[in-house]
């Protein structure tokens, strides 16, 4: 086995996804848990069945956008407690440069949004 | 904001009035039982997730304003066990004039934003691995997670629309290659030419019955995938809801199955308005009405040892007035009590109470509830206590009728046996009373 040099590392990065990261915050924040029964982008499979305590939840490197220069994202949230106000968007890590996909209000425990979206990439 | 109304028979309330009002207001179990003594006023907390909550309780000497509060539920901030959990409150009642500004902490190992009881978590696991339709689909559905199921089944119509897809562009291939080669005749017809009109006729024919079979194809895809539909779209989201309600019971079903109590630690001051009346032994001076009426602590536990079973125990302490007359001295009181209750018939299979929203959200099961209240009361100021009652035990056995969280009935009947003294001090007779108490919220 031999070492990779960093040229080679930072190429194979770069091919392993794009500069995109799916954002999931909500409000209040602080340990109030979600539920991630599903997350999807151009089916790819990202998370399933976690109970995350916090917001945000970040995804990060999301895979390439399809041919269109879009992504297709699928989730399926509950809220473990009640969520005044939830939304997901796209980041470009570069730039800087947002695509919202979606947003809800007022969420109850046990409420679940799940819904599918295509938007462009940041 | 939960309402209130009670009707209480019979005039007088044979029950523990210092341990009882504390009870009342701070019981957090407020979400899951009524009053835990049969008799007394309505108690009052703000749901697991509430700011706050309010209520007014007719009695039939005056009414009872109660508002409570938990400030901490206001800002956004992480959940720190007991210090999250402090509670302000105030209750007035008009029929004494007594206001209490109430201060509570607790620890609440059954908070849904802590640790969410013994062996529960709610702490971040670690990342799964991404996964591709392709990965996903070549595993066996039924050892799949709730959302790996969902996707399981949107990765089969995707895969579906993409053989559609593809079937149209070779339709569409074909058709071109038919025109085409039709083109091709045409005009070989046009020029005479024989044998190149054969074979062109030839190679029409080919082409028609590739178009054909592409034709097929695209109806063939097309059928799958309405297939597909039919058996995806309502029950993937079916399954993937019953899936789900089922680990939010679970939930539930953790943190109400353990011995590890819920403690809670209650203090109280007792106000009465201020002001100058008639001295009562001199009626042509005056004299000043005691603002300060006290103060009172109590200790509680809550036990939750199954989903059906209810305990509590609780101890409490008081130095107050019996009201706020210049006449009126301080008296110490020392009480307890125990309250348990059982959900002896549940309406509905225990088996299917995920699939009730208020059991999810509230941890709310309907049916008959059984109990028991043992109390006790000392009071060592003899004339100077309330209502001249020294020592008090009540024994309430009570029913509880639970429909909705909104709507619940209690039918108790308070055994009450109590000592009294006369103005100077002198035990006067034991008092036994037994009498019956309905109320509804």
């Amino acid at each position: 086995m031999r070492t990779l040099k960093p040229k080679a590392i930072n190429e194979l990065i770069d091919k392993a996804g794009s500069d995109d990261d799916l954002v999931v915050a909500w409000e209040p924040s602080q340990d109030q848990p979600v539920r991630f029964t599903l997350v999807s982008v151009n089916d790819v499979l990202l998370t399933h069945d976690r109970v995350m305590p916090s917001s945000p939840v970040v995804f990060r490197r999301l895979p390439d956008p399809d041919t269109n220069g879009q992504y297709k994202v699928a989730w399926s949230l509950t809220a473990e407690v009640p969520i005044r106000r939830i939304a997901l968007a796209i980041v470009n890590v570069e730039t800087g440069n947002k695509s919202p996909v979606d947003g809800k209000q007022d969420m109850d425990r046990g409420d679940t949004w799940r819904d599918e979206a295509t938007v462009d990439a940041p | 904001m939960r309402r209130d109304l009670r009707a209480a028979v019979p005039a007088t309330v044979p029950l523990l009035f210092c341990a009882g009002a504390l009870a009342n207001e701070f019981r957090s179990i407020g979400q899951r039982l009524p009053a835990p003594v049969a008799g007394v006023q309505e108690e009052l907390a703000p749901t697991s997730q509430a700011l706050a909550s309010a209520a007014v309780s007719v009695k039939q000497d005056g009414a009872v304003f109660r508002a409570s509060s938990v400030p901490l539920r206001a800002v956004d901030m992480a959940y720190i066990p007991v210090l999250s959990e402090t509670k302000l409150a105030v209750s007035t009642d008009t029929s004494n004039n007594l206001t209490r500004p109430i201060l509570s902490i607790a620890y609440n190992p059954f908070a849904l934003r802590g640790s969410r009881g013994p062996g529960g978590t709610s702490a971040q696991a670690p990342e799964p691995p991404r996964e591709s339709c392709a990965e996903v689909l070549n595993r066996d559905p039924r050892t799949l997670g709730c959302g790996e199921r969902t996707f399981w089944s949107g990765c089969q119509l995707s895969a579906r629309e993409k053989a559609l897809e593809a079937a149209q562009k070779q339709h569409e291939t074909a058709s071109k290659d038919q025109a085409k080669a039709e083109d091709e005749l045409l005009e070989g017809i046009s020029h005479g030419e024989g044998a190149l009109q054969r074979r062109k006729a030839e190679e029409v024919r080919e082409k028609r019955a590739r178009v054909a079979a592409a034709t097929a194809a695209v109806e063939s895809a097309t059928r799958e995938l309405e297939k597909a539909h039919k058996k995806f779209d309502g029950n993937a989201v079916q399954a993937e809801d019953e899936c789900i309600a089922k680990e939010l019971a679970a939930e539930w079903e953790r943190l109400n199955s353990t011995w590890i109590p819920m403690v809670t630690l209650t203090g109280s001051l007792e106000l009465y308005p201020g002001g100058k009346v008639p001295n009562p032994n001199d009626p042509t001076t005056t004299a000043d009405l005691h603002a300060w009426g006290g103060a009172a602590v109590e200790l509680g536990f809550l036990f939750h040892p199954s989903e059906t079973v209810t305990a509590e125990l609780y101890g409490a302490y008081r130095h107050s007035r019996s009201g706020g007359e210049p006449d009126a001295h301080f008296a110490k009181y020392v009480g307890g009590g125990l309250t348990a209750s059982w959900l002896f018939a549940e309406f509905g299979n225990p088996a299917d109470r995920y699939k009730s929203k208020d059991y999810i959200r509230d941890d709310f099961i309907p049916g008959f509830v059984g109990g028991l209240s043992v109390q006790a009361l000392h009071c060592d100021g003899g004339a100077r206590c309330i209502k001249g009652i020294t020592d008090q035990w009540s024994v309430t056995p009570f029913v509880d009728l639970r429909i909705k969280p909104e709507i619940q009935l209690r039918l108790s009947l308070p055994i009450a046996y109590q000592y009294l003294v006369d103005t100077e001090g002198n035990t006067i007779a034991p008092t036994f009373t037994v009498a019956g108490a309905f109320s509804v919220r």
